[in-house]
């Protein structure tokens, strides 16, 4: 790792006090439907501090997933954004609300300043490319200036995630599910995001693998500084990468708070149940 | 009768290219016994890529495996005269993973269920043949007006596998094949299938081969457990001991490796995965098998 | 079933406006084509306006002749009429002939698999490496005054290989299905799985093979004609073309005996591929927009 990224790492983690990298206000989320209109999302206020870990948490159909892809921009019809708005404050750029910035904007802000990491993600690298010319591709389309460096760039940012430098070379249909997922990773960072948004990251994963794409995403953190926006079901994920929990029911934010005050003294009766809903492995609960 | 469910030294291998050997082995010299009495569920569990999957299709038939042989009733399921597989088809049913591939999307559900009453012969009265539907669809606590004339997709895939279970709830086999059969499942409408499955162990006497690679799961069902990697088993034992002292160390990685859902509990030690290796296993089975045509 | 077949059919079709255009000009065609011995009749009333010298040589389009005559003094509405109804018919004939052995070749080597797919699979690789047209030529050249059917049936020879190719590549995927084991498990036969489970979710794909098969021979066809080595004793789209550009129809004002031909086979061209584009669109998962999930 080089000492410039380390010392952006670093500013960005002193940063982290003074205030937070995206704020959500007020936002309502509505799919119209032939049934009549169904809120995903109601009344929702978040900010995400800078430099943290946040656990974004609930059941299927919480809405947390609309979430993620509503202040991304990237709601389908028939979902559609009816209020609010989302402040998102990169370092050195002046803040934005990233519901009303125009399409050529947001694609600057992409990658750049703002990674995302869909669900089952695995499936949306190339195959036909190796996974060196993806990297190529999102690092000169974002950032020309850094041709020179992408030979030593590349192996480090795979090293970053755990993966060996000859990954580099392969294709897509040529590693396993928790490799592509960790070489989405190493793209998403790769251009030094302030915010990088993974929507079930390890869903559908074996333990170990799951465990390991966790140990990276901490990685992630720590050598990049990025702030991290990982939204699951698993509250045992939440309980070992994240700082601070935000639990969603039925689209509304129920509780929000570090993650030892969110698992030891629940304040809203849904997380309560949540936590104690947990299958407890080799541990039995009282 | 009650019959047994045997396997002898299955060792399955595929072809795959770019291996050294010119094949993978997705299952090693796995030999072990099911019982229908007394009713039980016995857990296999163990990573994508380790066989778990491959075993399941051995024992309904669909692959015969390269050499040993599973028993059903102490004879060759692949020898079996007609009568025998008649006996065995009806004893032994599946439940499978994907709720959505289960289903022909030509047809609405309702022709599964039908199937089963008429290939088996369980009735040959329509109101009859009915009546042993909609009496099924309820005991997996389904309302047979919700489902019955419905196309697949029309349908959440909770209720889809419970139709798989309704299946296998009019057919009364002594042994239920799931090959992880929640994984693609919510964890509520999980934990009805559980139930369910639970159920029909207590109520209807079925023992159930149950493969997953979610250790939770094992837990909430109980019972005995094997652990499967590499196309080897390396622990087998009843759920309590296995999981909370084991002895193999990959049964105690696996364990290792559950989200404790308690910051005060993270992890301190970093852990890496052969996952090229597992995937290559995977990959192998993927592929079509030419040394195993169908039929 | 023959009911559930033609709910599906309405589906489908209520899907892709390109397929409902598509097979709406393709019915217009074939009723064309089916009523032309009255429609040929209608144009000529007490005289057959196919007859030689049944009208006076190259009139020009107008109230009597919409589409003029031609070098012989025939009606060019009516030979276009019923040559369309030959080209439908050799592309119906090819169609079904490749079609068939496609399906069948397809079926065998895909679900059987193995030594049997081998074989097969390198016999289809082979005749679709073939350059077909060249070998058309000399098959025609050499068969002389072959008939309509014989004339499909050679063009069949070539184009079945695609439709197998296809078809199989399908089978193959949809064999290892989990509903086939199902299907297996609930003690379905071979024969049962492959007409109950497989067909109809491969009907798209039938459909698509058919219609790139009937082209092709219709094509083909035209191609043969355009040289002057037709079937006789018919007249189909190709052979009016080839006329027109024979006698010079275009600077005799005669232009609808060549552009009329050429705007039909066009219309055809598009139709089939609007079926086929739409089919694909209606059954490819990827292709399709949001499901009733």
């Amino acid at each position: 790792m080089s000492e410039s990224v380390k010392e952006s790492a670093k500013h960005k983690g002193t940063a982290s006090d003074s205030g937070s990298v995206l704020e959500i206000k007020g936002l309502d989320v509505t799919y119209s439907t032939s049934r009549g209109d169904v809120q995903a999302v109601r009344g929702l206020d978040l900010a995400v501090r800078r430099g943290e870990i946040l656990g974004i948490a609930g059941e299927s159909g919480s809405g947390k997933s609309t979430l993620a892809v509503a202040l991304l921009r990237l709601l389908k019809p028939p979902g559609k954004v009816t209020a609010g708005s989302v402040m998102f404050r990169p370092a050195g750029r002046s803040p934005v609300d990233l519901l009303k910035v125009n399409g050529e904007e947001l694609r600057v802000l992409r990658w750049s300043a703002l990674s995302y990491l869909p669900q089952g993600s695995m499936s949306s690298l190339n195959p036909v490319m190796r996974v060196q010319d993806q990297f190529k591709d999102v690092i000169l389309e974002h950032a020309p200036a850094r041709k020179d460096s992408l030979g030593e760039l590349i192996p480090r940012l795979l090293s970053q995630v755990g993966l060996e430098p000859r990954v580099a070379r392969m294709y897509p249909h040529e590693l396993s599910g928790g490799m592509k997922q960790r070489v989405l990773m190493a793209i998403a960072v790769a251009l030094e995001p302030d915010l990088v948004i993974a929507d079930e990251p390890t869903t559908a994963m074996d333990v170990t693998i799951q465990r390991v794409i966790l140990q990276s995403l901490a990685d992630l953190r720590t050598d990049f500084g990025v702030t991290l926006m990982v939204i699951s079901h698993d509250m045992g994920v939440h309980a070992q990468l994240a700082d601070r929990v935000a639990v969603m029911y039925e689209g509304r934010l129920v509780e929000v708070g570090d993650v030892r005050q969110v698992f030891k003294d629940p304040q809203d009766p849904y997380t309560r149940q949540l936590i104690e809903s947990i299958p407890q492995v080799g541990r039995r609960t009282s | 009768m009650k019959s047994e469910l045997e396997l002898r030294n299955v060792q399955q291998r595929f072809h795959a290219r770019g291996v050294a050997a010119g094949y993978i082995t997705a299952v090693d010299d796995v030999s072990f016994t099911l019982a229908a009495q007394p009713p039980q569920v016995v857990s296999l569990v163990g990573q994508s890529g380790s066989g778990k999957s491959t075993i399941a299709r051995n024992v309904l038939g669909l692959q015969k495996p390269t050499s040993g042989s599973v028993l059903y009733g102490g004879k060759d399921i692949f020898k079996l005269s007609r009568a025998e597989y008649d006996a065995y088809r009806r004893d032994v049913q599946p439940v499978f993973q994907d709720p959505y591939a289960i289903f022909n999307p030509f047809y609405r559900v309702d022709r599964v269920l039908w199937k089963a009453v008429n290939k088996f012969g369980l009735t040959k009265s329509r109101s009859k043949g009915l009546a042993l539907i909609e009496e099924s669809l309820r005991a997996v606590r389904l309302e047979p007006e919700n489902v019955l004339g419905r196309y697949p997709h029309q349908l959440s895939g909770g209720q889809r596998q419970r139709i798989m279970l309704a299946r296998v709830h009019m057919l009364r086999p002594s042994f239920i094949i799931a090959d992880e059969p929640v994984s693609m499942l919510d964890a509520q409408v999980r934990k009805h299938f559980l139930d369910i499955l639970l159920d029909f162990q207590r109520e209807h006497g079925m023992t159930t081969l149950f493969i997953t690679h979610d250790l939770s799961t094992v837990y909430y069902l109980g019972g005995e457990v094997m652990v499967i990697t590499k196309g080897e088993i390396v622990e087998r034992g009843p759920v309590s001991t296995v999981m909370h002292e084991p002895s193999h160390p990959y049964t105690k990685l696996l364990l290792d490796s559950i989200p404790q859902p308690d910051p005060d509990r993270r992890w301190t030690n970093r852990i890496t995965v052969d996952e090229l290796e597992d995937q290559e296993r995977a990959d192998a089975k993927a592929a079509p098998a030419p040394e195993a045509p169908i039929l | 079933m023959p009911m559930r077949i033609l709910i599906a059919v309405l589906r489908t079709i209520r899907n892709s406006p390109r397929l409902a255009i598509g097979l709406a000009i393709l019915l217009v065609m074939v009723l064309v084509a089916v009523f032309s011995p009255l429609i040929v009749k209608g144009i000529g009333g007490s005289t057959d306006p196919l007859e030689l010298a049944a009208y006076e040589r190259w009139l020009v389009p107008g109230p009597d002749h919409l589409l003029g005559t031609d070098q012989f003094g025939r009606d060019v509405l009516a030979m276009v009429v019923s040559a369309l109804s030959v080209s439908l018919q050799i592309g119906a004939i090819a169609g079904v002939i490749s079609t068939v052995v496609g399906v069948i070749v397809a079926f065998v080597a895909g679900y059987k698999g193995g030594w049997i797919d081998g074989i097969l699979s390198t016999f289809t690789g082979i005749l679709l490496v073939i350059p077909t047209f060249p070998l058309l030529i000399a098959l025609s050249a050499y068969a002389k005054n072959v008939s309509l059917f014989q004339v499909g049936v050679m063009i069949s020879i070539f184009s079945w290989p695609f439709a197998a190719k296809t078809i199989r590549a399908q089978v193959l995927s949809l064999r290892s299905r989990p509903y086939v084991d199902l299907a297996r498990v609930s003690k379905a036969r071979d024969l049962e799985i492959i007409t109950t489970e497989l067909l109809p979710n491969l009907l798209p794909f039938i459909g698509v093979g058919f219609a790139s098969s009937a082209l092709g021979a219709i094509f083909g066809l035209v191609g043969l004609e355009v040289i002057g080595l037709g079937p006789g004793g018919v007249i189909d789209l190709g052979q009016i073309i080839f006329n027109a550009i024979n006698t010079g129809a275009l600077t005799l004002g005669a232009w609808p005996m060549f552009v009329v031909p050429i705007v039909l086979l066009t219309l055809l061209f598009a139709a089939l591929n609007m079926v086929n584009i739409g089919l694909e669109e209606v059954y490819n998962p990827r292709l399709r927009g949001v499901a009733g999930e």
